[in-house]
């Protein structure tokens, strides 16, 4: 039965099958099986089946989980559903969940490897049949955690300043106020609001970004008091001429790359994963871009950029990462170099505030022109 | 009113202690070049200097309360009637949640073609900027707009102090050669300036589908300007007629294609007419693999009125392009021109626009009219072809 099932890593615990009693119901309750308590696993589903897993691998409270292919037997939709759910879980129950990786099954898996899984497995740690992945699925993998962990967030309200260098090194600032809001799992709305140069203050562009479907945007002109639906497709587009393209700055979706990964090395002393993702979606400048995510907090420290030909184009590097909420990890500053022009800018984020109870209603084409109080 | 307003301003722009305030404009010099000799002998010959300022204050006052403020002034060296100061903006605007109410001098635009705005009636155009600008002068309201998430957004509306059209004078270059007797305007309405317009509009978006309907019931913003007398130079009187007006605006939204339409129909001018606008905007990004981007607008107007006075739109074609440069200046190129279908008067504007350090813009701005018939509006300005350089300093 389920429950008993759940229960079975608690043999090797010193409280027993009894001490675990009250965690179990908890996880059981959080998983949806409450109702499922009593019933055989041949009864089950493939998720009801994921979830006990997922049960008995967090009983034990493991400081470290390691899933091997979690979503492997379900379709996509339940797949990514498992995927939420043991994060989400894992967050909670103070487990990292690291290298959720899948594991491909076409190759025999070797002696060392059951062994090492076995060791695991006494030592509190749900078992890992480690092999060589696919690179595919765990460049995907990859970029999920890294996903996931930077949702969630609410609302946050930031100062944004670049410097932008050209090739011959003059000068020239901008300054901009950035309002974001999650309104849904797949939509996010954003408002950018120039302040400087004076002769674009006043300037707005309010973007919805939906996961399923095209984004929407409009911009406001304070000249003309005029808010006017733009096209969204201009994503390649220099931002206020700086080296950074409208959808380097726009939120992106899973489904809008395919992902490989390449490798794990150091940068600049911090573990990395180094995962190439390949756009998708149309009205991109990028053929590939290879994205260093710090292993520890799945936080992006570097891209690098090839245009449409091919040609290695920029590089963008994070730095000064600092933790809002205990949770989210968002960059002090980025700077991204052209590899072809040499002209730079630099990204400055200040006073991040989050969950300051932004609403639609203020991230709304009625909104537009309107003070940002 | 005007000056009291930017009195008012002035004081508040001064008021210390307030917790979030803000003062900043810009004041532009601009010189006026005439390659061609003027039809009339009062108009200036080859140039013509005019300054201009504009003056914007904010003051958050609480509790989604704010005060916003912009007057605007010029003063132009041989049109009297170009210099003037227009209070552009004085409102107390409040937001809470999904209700937004705007009172005081305001100004709000509504449509989305480019060529012709045909549904947008709140204020009155500036026609004293250059012809045909963008420009609408403050016009007192009260206004609220309720956003009622799935259904769109609502918003009424009451105006009054209505802003009679100035136009350029006789000495101004362009200039309209009739002396307009603003002194004997006359209103359809028993109240003149002070009739009550109100007005009504629902907006929604749903995906690629943008659009407004609206009504207003008031008094007209473009004047009848009837003839008077034998003299020289012939006068005009504006008399403004009492209208209702429906408006329709409709936008698709299609990658790089957008495609617009808005139409009207009006009664209260003579026999009731329906105008309409539509056409297409396309973007190219990236063209030519450079990083600029080429918007190319083609639109067609017609305007179903028999008796046009001013009115250049009754079946017109209008075209132009707009390049952004994307680059650190900022620099936006663009032109276009409108062709009457029938007559072949043509209207063409070509505009160029650049940033120089932080503070300033130098802006290009050159305007050719063509048209043989005296009739035509146009017809004013066929010797007014003329080069404008604008240089703004922003504070």
């Amino acid at each position: 039965m389920v429950e008993e099932d759940i229960l079975l890593p608690t043999q090797l615990l010193p409280g027993g099958v009894e001490g675990a009693r009250d965690r179990v119901n908890g996880l059981l309750d959080r998983l949806g099986l409450e109702a499922r308590r009593g019933a055989y696993p041949r009864t089950l589903s493939g998720g009801e089946k994921q979830r006990v897993a997922i049960a008995r691998a967090l009983v034990n409270e493991a400081p470290l989980l390691l899933a091997n292919e979690p979503t492997g037997s379900l379709d996509p939709e339940r797949g990514r559903e498992v995927t939420m759910l043991l994060h989400d879980i894992a967050r909670d129950e103070g487990c990292a969940v690291r290298s959720l990786m899948s594991v491909g099954h076409t190759r025999p898996i070797p002696p060392w490897s059951l062994l090492t899984a076995l060791t695991m497995w006494i030592a509190g740690v749900a078992p890992v049949l480690g092999q060589e992945p696919d690179p595919v699925e765990r460049g995907r993998a990859i970029a999920e955690e890294a996903d996931a962990r930077s949702r969630g967030f609410g609302d946050y309200r930031v100062r944004m300043t670049m410097v932008l260098r050209d090739g011959r090194g003059r000068e020239a600032q901008r300054e901009l106020e950035l309002w974001v809001l999650e309104v849904s799992a797949a939509e996010e709305r954003s408002l950018v609001r120039f302040e400087r140069p004076p002769d674009i203050r006043g300037t707005e562009l309010l973007t919805y970004s939906y996961d399923d479907r095209d984004d929407e945007q409009w911009l406001y002109l304070p000249a003309l008091r005029r808010a006017k639906r733009i096209s969204a497709t201009g994503r390649s587009s220099p931002f206020v001429g700086s080296e950074f393209a409208y959808e380097d700055l726009v939120r992106s979706s899973i489904e809008e790359y395919r992902y490989r990964f390449i490798a794990e090395e150091e940068l600049d002393g911090v573990r990395s994963f180094v995962i190439d993702r390949y756009p998708t979606y149309e009205g991109t400048g990028y053929s590939k871009q290879r994205v260093w995510i710090d292993r520890a907090e799945y936080r992006v420290v570097r891209i690098d950029f090839w245009d449409l030909r091919g040609r290695e184009l920029k590089t963008l590097v994070f730095r000064d990462y600092e933790r809002y909420l205990d949770e989210f990890w968002e960059p002090g500053e980025a700077v991204m170099s052209s590899r072809v022009t040499g002209a730079s800018t630099l990204l400055e984020w200040t006073g991040y505030q989050f969950r300051t109870d932004l609403t639609e209603g203020q991230l709304s084409r009625g909104a537009l022109g309107r003070p940002n109080e | 009113m005007s000056s009291t307003g930017v009195a008012v301003l002035i004081v508040l722009a001064g008021a210390a202690g307030a917790e979030s305030q803000d003062v900043h404009g810009h004041v532009a010099a601009e010189l006026r070049l005439f390659p061609s000799d003027p039809a009339h002998s009062r108009q200036p010959d080859t140039y013509n200097f005019s300054f201009a300022t504009e003056l914007a204050y904010e003051r958050g006052i609480g509790d989604g309360l704010v005060f916003r403020g912009i007057a605007f002034g010029r003063v132009d060296e041989h049109d009297p009637e170009r210099s003037r100061v227009d209070l552009n903006q004085a409102v107390l605007q409040f937001t809470r949640d999904a209700l937004a109410v705007d009172v005081g001098v305001h100004t709000v635009f509504w449509g989305v073609t480019e060529s012709r705005h045909l549904v947008d009636i709140v204020n009155q155009i500036d026609e004293l900027e250059w012809i045909g600008s963008d420009r609408r002068l403050g016009q007192l309201m009260a206004r609220a707009s309720y956003h009622i998430g799935r259904f769109g957004s609502v918003e009424l509306l009451g105006a009054t102090a209505f802003r009679p059209r100035r136009y350029p004078g006789p000495r101004g270059r362009p200039g309209v050669p009739a002396e307009v007797r603003y002194g004997d305007t006359e209103y359809e309405a028993g109240l003149g300036r002070w009739h009550p317009d109100v007005a009504v509009r629902w907006s929604h978006a749903v995906g690629e589908l943008s659009g407004a309907a609206s009504v207003f019931v008031g008094t007209a913003r473009e004047p009848e300007l009837i003839p008077g007398g034998t003299g020289e130079p012939p006068v005009l009187q504006p008399q403004y007629a009492l209208i209702r007006q429906g408006g329709l605006e409709l936008q698709w939204t299609h990658g790089d294609w957008l495609w617009k339409g808005e139409a009207i129909v009006r009664e209260g001018q003579g026999a009731a007419f329906a105008a309409v606008t539509f056409g297409f905007e396309r973007t190219i990004y990236g063209v030519l693999g450079s990083t600029s981007d080429l918007a190319v607008f083609l639109e067609y107007s017609h305007d179903g009125r028999e008796n046009l006075t001013l009115n250049i739109h009754d079946s017109d074609l209008f075209g132009g392009l707009r390049l952004l440069m994307n680059d650190f200046a900022g620099t936006e190129v663009s032109g276009g021109a409108l062709t009457d279908v029938d007559s072949g008067a043509t209207f063409a504007v070509m505009e160029a626009t650049r940033r120089f350090g932080q503070r300033w813009t130098i802006e290009l701005l050159a305007q050719l009219f063509s048209a043989s018939d005296p009739p035509d509006p146009l017809y004013w300005f066929r010797r007014d072809d003329h080069l404008q350089t604008t240089a703004r300093f922003f504070f």
